[in-house]
């Protein structure tokens, strides 16, 4: 089974995808699937498009920059590069098991993969996350930064163990509320506009098509 | 056309990023970029994009908690 990744890394909010996607790359390639793994300088819209029309991925995790009409890769020569554009390429997500870590890419593109049997998992809001200014450039070490990204891997992770879209949606709506209440009992400085966060996210998460697909099958 | 946002709200949102958002906290906001507290008040006070989308995120969490939809998801 193949699935692709898309990972980025030019600014400080890629720069912490990088990291957990990473961790989604080994976690994948330790559990025995093909990966893809599409990174500077192989993230180009080219690239992605051969590897979809090619290799046909069962699942395909976005990570990164969006919009309303666009997912990102890496920058090309200073610009970002758009990989998958509606009115262009849309075409390439259809039916496909899709989970766009990347802003606002669920308010328009979900609906290519949602118009035959795909199902897209994605955010109608830009994806937040607070980061410690202590640990800029480590993501690692960043335990803040943690409470917002650590439950979309988890949300990744269902998916590329085979677990449904719906079952891989309750991971991230579950994980996110752990923490929310983990915060609300522990009231350190800074604990309120976290949860005011993970609440934005948790609201702005979508699931659209089939939601008992599972990659693979 | 944008809609004015109230002196009120405006006086809200400031108070709440003063009292609840610590020096080293920096908000990542997809594309629109990493803001830190003082980035942020600034962007309020502008109303500018990153402004009111920052005001919206703080109403919707105010809203939920006023009309209990924020304990309801929590307990479900």
């Amino acid at each position: 089974m193949t699935i692709l990744i898309t990972n980025p890394n030019y600014d400080e909010a890629t720069g912490y995808l990088f990291y957990y996607t990473h961790k989604l790359v080994e976690f994948a390639e330790n559990s025995g699937l093909e990966v893809i793994y599409l990174k500077k300088p192989r993230l180009t819209k080219a690239e992605v498009d051969s590897c979809i029309k090619k290799k046909n991925p069962s699942l395909i995790l976005f990570n990164g920059h969006g919009d309303e009409e666009v997912i990102y890769g890496d920058k090309i020569d200073g610009v970002e590069e758009p990989i998958v554009k509606k009115g262009e390429n849309h075409e390439i997500l259809a039916d496909r098991l899709v989970y766009a870590r990347a802003c606002s890419a669920g308010a328009s593109l979900e609906r290519v993969c949602t118009g035959g049997r795909g199902c897209f998992i994605g955010y109608i809001t830009p994806f937040k996350f607070w980061t410690d200014r202590n640990w800029s450039g480590n993501p690692a070490k960043d335990k803040l930064a943690e409470l917002f990204l650590e439950p979309s891997n988890l949300l990744a992770q269902a998916l590329l163990k085979g677990n449904t879209a719906k079952e891989a949606d309750s991971r991230f709506r579950e994980a996110s509320k752990k923490n929310i209440l983990r915060l609300l009992m522990r009231k350190e400085p800074g604990d309120m506009a976290s949860i005011m966060i993970l609440w934005d996210n948790l609201n702005g998460q979508v699931i659209l098509g089939n939601c008992e697909l599972r990659h693979g099958y | 056309m944008k809609e004015k946002i109230s002196k009120e709200i405006k006086e809200l949102v400031l108070w709440k990023i003063e009292v609840d958002m610590p020096q080293n906290f920096r908000l990542s906001m997809g594309d629109k970029g990493t803001f830190n507290k003082e980035d942020l008040k600034k962007h309020v006070e502008a109303e500018d994009e990153v402004g009111r989308a920052y005001i919206n995120v703080e109403l919707k969490f105010i809203k939920s908690l006023m009309n209990g939809e924020f304990s309801r998801i929590l307990a479900g």
